[in-house]
């Protein structure tokens, strides 16, 4: 017997799925996750998630570019290899902000890029959602609402009646990987 | 009368089609986009169009291998010409780039949605139009296989680049614009990788896409990260891209050569690089909309709102043509003025004057609603201005180093068969790359669209 | 228009009290006049740069507005036709610098010329009749396009004509061209031409990013100030603010990028025409205002604007504009004052009575001007975006 994830709804459009998450809040759900083929704005603020702290790692990042961009052409000019090109004085500050400008955006784009999927657990190859037979929509026109078992408020039979009470398209047991399901994998994949 | 009446309403009506079709659907533009990539079977013209960019990719293996036998004397260059085709074709290269930042990233700042449908492609073109325009600093070193020489680094000779000049400013901005389109080009990408994944039939193409897309499953969360990312990483192309191309008129514009050092030169430059990388852009998606049937999402309007922008940035060039001649003889410096002079009747008098015809003039049609909807003039305008454009980089590199201080040191450049073979052959290797990208990755961004086509159909609760 | 209601009585009094303020300054100028007359011109420029400057980037911005403008553009629509329609008494306020032209510029000393090859071969442009012929044209040029943008849109107003709507796209991009054409040379003429010797193919841009940094921070200012009026509550809200935030996020950095590049690349070139003038400017005194400007300029506005909050506040944003408008003045001041003054910075009491002089007549002239239409237009194709989703606009319900 394959151990229960959660209950998956889906949805044909964003909106019932906004709604649905909304009201699934409501009722105090905690452990619960929506999926969409694109981004939909205030999804993640209407399931209870805090804003991300990305933007000041990003910043953080950047000063580290900055900073360590300045650092190297001001060691290499003045301290390393101190000589006199063009009348220019050893510490030539002028010259040094293009390159001290490159190595900021550098290292806060490469920040950004890393945070992101560091931040989201990728890469991942493995979830337990990937288990529901019509998740592959999930990338392509169909929106979900799943709501896990480990939730404290999580009952298998009043938690699908919650979700059949939202009028979604169908509900669906997500479970974990297990012989069961390695046995149904082929068929899913084809 | 009449008739011209209705002619003007229909020009009207098409120039402000909506950005996406009526009637389509997130499955409608999902296989629409996705079957380029997942059809069996590749069209013909596809494989007639890559085999010969394939084929002028191979001139520049020869051209490459040959030069790094002989060295750059097989170039027209030599002294006082050092900076030949090659840079020429660097500046003209990066430029084009250009406009595929804009589009994914300022375009996105300012909200304007119908960059959705193009920004993937212009971003890859971007990329490779910035590969295209490596190849020639590294040629031009003579020996490249020292390139990492211009990376600082602890070394056993105690030697350092120098960080004062330029050239050694255009290394990190080049290399960091690379990397940086690399990154938001495949940040772009890893929802529709996902989607790839899912609608794959077969097992191979399945897992390729699945390792790519990392296992993004479109939670709400990675959702929230993810387009934090993209803003910010938007946030941060903009003034990258800007500051590119300001480095690279650096390159001329810090030295003392007449015309080339002038205040002008960074935006110049900049609205240059847009004007130029917006027609290709249009050279490049007029044929390929029309080939893959993708009416519905590159629409008139896509392509009025880019000779728009041609239009302004255009504008901005030629005004700076006009402030050149005329700070020429304001400056009243007269290697200055002889610099502006020779241009006009010097041995490349004609080039000049065909750059004038084909960035003043030619362009100004753009002013008129009903050429913006023709997409045959469309066309036929981004090619006369990739070409001036081209000729604008020729005459401020060739000009001013042909007529020295000296004049017993004047010289005329002639490029040679060389230069033209590795000049084509960077064409055959920036469209190899497109063409193999057509066929491998989603050329318009699907989960872009999807939120398009949701926002049309008013399918979105707004806070 | 019920908006008058309560904000004609507010803008009335302003009018009055700037006029007040205008006076005075101009009798103190005069008083100036008779007691030092170079100063008095030197003074007089330095604040009608600032206040001309501001009434030609609100034409700017008018422009860019109605070629691209979004739900931005209408909301400072009518600040922006205001600030433009000083431009008329601007022309008259302009009239006393004629009689100045030989103490303030030194290509229009015939005993300078004599001595000078450099401005002998300038002649041609820079001499006393061209001057005037020029900043003519400029007028001429600067009054039509104001003026016709405002006529026809406040006849949109009227009639709602869709077709006025296309009138003003079509025309907004030829004028913007002339308008690029004649800001870049009335800046050479008026600024740059202080310093003959020297030149910059960048000036005029920098003067016309410059004129437009001044126009949104003053358009913001006022919008800011005037948000919570009835009549605009429902029209304008903090996503507005937020794009005006930007708008002047871009103008801060576009403005240190044309001042980065013309600094870097005269650095780097070295060359004896042109960098007296960044020695003159970073030696004594005039260093700490260079470093002032840079601090004011972009360091400061651009970390304030950083941050989304602080965009989206009216009362940040009205201080905001204010500093904006003090760093405009700070630049203007540096790069016309070392002309006159290249040893060390110099306050003149006259500056102070100029720019009140100047700048109350400037602000009687938008008072008027502001008050006689309504504060956000009534038909403009962008005006449902602009109110909150399924709401008209309050002048027309």
């Amino acid at each position: 017997m394959a151990q229960l994830y959660g209950l998956l709804a889906e949805f044909e459009q964003p909106k019932p799925l906004q709604e649905a998450a909304r009201r699934a809040y409501e009722a105090g759900y905690r452990k619960m996750d929506a999926y969409s083929p694109f981004p939909i704005e205030g999804l993640a603020e209407t399931l209870g998630n805090k804003s991300s702290k990305l933007p000041f790692l990003v910043f953080l990042g950047g000063v580290a570019g900055g900073v360590g961009g300045f650092g190297l052409q001001y060691l290499g000019m003045v301290v390393f290899y101190p000589y006199v090109a063009g009348g220019k004085p050893l510490n030539s500050w002028p010259a040094f902000i293009p390159i001290t400008f490159e190595t900021t955006v550098l290292l806060a784009s490469l920040t950004a890029v890393i945070a992101m999927i560091a931040l989201n657990g990728l890469p991942q190859p493995y979830h337990p959602v990937f288990n529901a037979p019509n998740f592959a929509s999930a990338s392509q026109d169909r929106f979900f609402l799943c709501l896990e078992a480990l939730d404290p408020k999580f009952n298998p039979a009043e938690t699908r009646q919650f979700l059949e009470g939202l009028q979604p398209l169908t509900v669906t047991e997500v479970e974990h990987w297990s012989d069961e399901t390695l046995e149904r994998a082929p068929a899913a994949a084809s | 009368m009449q008739s011209s009446k209705t002619v003007q309403d229909a020009v009207e009506a098409k120039l402000a089609t909506p950005v996406i079709a009526r009637g389509q659907t997130y499955v409608s533009v999902t296989r629409k986009i996705s079957e380029i990539v997942l059809a069996k079977d590749t069209p013909r013209g596809w494989f007639v169009g890559f085999t010969l960019a394939f084929a002028l990719l191979m001139g520049l293996m020869v051209g490459a291998a040959w030069l790094l036998l002989k060295g750059v004397g097989i170039w027209g260059v030599t002294i006082p010409i050092g900076w030949g085709l090659a840079i020429v074709n660097f500046v003209w290269w990066i430029g084009i780039g250009h406009a595929g930042t804009l589009i994914s990233a300022i375009l996105l700042l300012f909200r304007q949605e119908w960059r959705t449908s193009i920004n993937r492609f212009a971003e890859a073109m971007t990329l490779f139009a910035v590969a295209a325009a490596g190849m020639f600093p590294l040629l031009h070193l003579g020996r490249a296989w020292f390139a990492y020489w211009l990376m600082p680094y602890p070394n056993t000779m105690g030697l350092w680049p120098q960080f004062r000049s330029p050239l050694v400013w255009d290394v990190f901005a080049i290399s960091t614009y690379g990397l940086v389109s690399l990154l938001f080009w495949f940040v772009g990408l890893i929802p529709d990788l996902a989607t790839m994944r899912d609608r794959a039939t077969h097992k191979a193409v399945k897992v390729i896409y699945g390792l790519l897309a990392m296992g993004w499953r479109g939670s709400a969360m990675h959702w929230h990260r993810y387009q934090k990312t993209y803003l910010l990483l938007a946030a941060l192309s903009t003034p990258l891209v800007v500051s590119v191309h300001s480095i690279v008129s650096l390159d001329f514009a810090t030295g003392v050569i007449p015309g080339w050092h002038s205040t002008m030169f960074p935006p110049y430059f900049v609205s240059g690089a847009i004007f130029s990388g917006f027609a290709m852009v249009l050279t490049l998606i007029i044929p390929l909309r029309k080939f893959y049937n993708l009416e519905g999402l590159i629409t008139s309007r896509h392509l009025n709102n880019m000779a728009k922008i041609m239009l302004v940035t255009g504008s901005i060039v030629v005004y700076s043509y006009m402030m050149e001649m005329f700070f020429a003889w304001y400056s009243g410096n007269e290697f200055e003025q002889f610099a502006i002079f020779n241009r006009f009747v010097g041995p490349y008098a004609p080039l000049y004057w065909a750059l004038m015809f084909c960035n003043a003039v030619v362009p100004q049609l753009l002013w008129f609603n009903r050429f913006r909807a023709n997409e045959m003039v469309l066309w036929i305008v981004a090619l006369v201005v990739n070409v001036g454009m081209w000729l604008e980089r020729f005459t401020i590199v060739v000009t001013s180093l042909s007529r020295d201080f000296l004049p017993s040191s004047w010289d005329v450049y002639t490029p040679t068969a060389w230069d033209w073979i590795i000049f084509a052959g960077t064409i055959g290797l920036f469209l190899s790359m497109l063409f193999i990208f057509i066929r491998l990755v989603p050329a318009i961004s699907m989960f872009e669209v999807r939120e398009l086509v949701a926002e049309k159909e008013g399918r979105l609760t707004h806070h | 228009m019920e908006q008058q209601n309560t904000l004609r009585p507010r803008l009335n009094n302003l009018q009055w009290v700037a006029l007040a303020a205008g006076i005075v300054g101009l009798a103190l100028s005069a008083v100036g006049y008779f007691t030092n007359q170079e100063q008095f011109f030197r003074s007089y420029l330095l604040s009608y740069v600032f206040w001309i400057e501001l009434s030609v980037g609100a034409v700017a911005v008018l422009l860019i507005q109605h070629l691209a403008g979004g739900r931005w553009g209408m909301v400072i629509q009518r600040i922006l036709e205001a600030g433009a329609m000083t431009l008329p008494i601007m022309a008259a306020l302009f009239v006393p610098l004629l009689f100045g032209l030989p103490a303030l510029f030194e290509w229009a000393r015939p005993e300078a010329v004599a001595h000078d090859a450099l401005l002998q071969h300038k002649a041609p442009y820079l001499n006393v009749p061209f001057f005037m012929a020029r900043a003519a044209i400029y007028f001429v040029v600067w009054i039509v396009i104001a003026f016709l943008l405002t006529k026809w849109s406040v006849e949109r107003d009227k009639t709602g004509d869709a077709a006025l709507t296309k009138r003003l796209k079509n025309f907004s991009g030829p004028a913007m061209w002339a308008l690029a054409i004649t800001a870049t040379f009335a800046s050479f003429d008026w600024m740059m031409s202080l310093e003959p010797q020297w030149f910059s193919t960048i000036y005029g841009m920098m003067f016309i990013v410059g004129a437009m940094a001044a126009a949104f921070a003053f358009a913001t200012l006022v919008l800011a100030r005037v948000a919570g009026e009835e009549s605009l509550a429902q029209t304008v809200n903090a996503q507005q603010f937020n794009d005006l935030g930007n708008f002047l996020l871009t103008m801060v950095i576009m403005w240190t990028y044309i001042a980065l590049s013309q600094y870097l690349i005269i650095w780097l070139g070295n060359l004896k025409e042109e960098i007296p003038w960044y020695l003159v400017r970073g030696s004594g005194s005039w260093a700490t205002v260079s470093q002032l400007l840079i601090a004011f300029h972009f360091v400061i506005p651009f970390f304030i604007l950083l941050s989304r909050s602080n965009k989206r506040q009216p009362k940040a944003l009205t201080m905001l504009g204010l500093f904006l408008l003090l760093a405009r003045f700070i630049d203007i001041y540096w790069l016309i004052v070392p002309a006159f003054r290249p040893d060390a910075v110099f306050f003149h009491w006259l500056d102070a009575a100029a720019l009140l002089g100047v700048g109350g007549i400037w602000m009687a002239a938008f008072y008027a001007h502001l008050k006689k239409h309504a504060l956000v237009p009534r038909y403009d194709p962008r005006l449902e975006d602009a109110a909150p989703r399924g709401r008209r606009a309050p002048s027309e319900a």
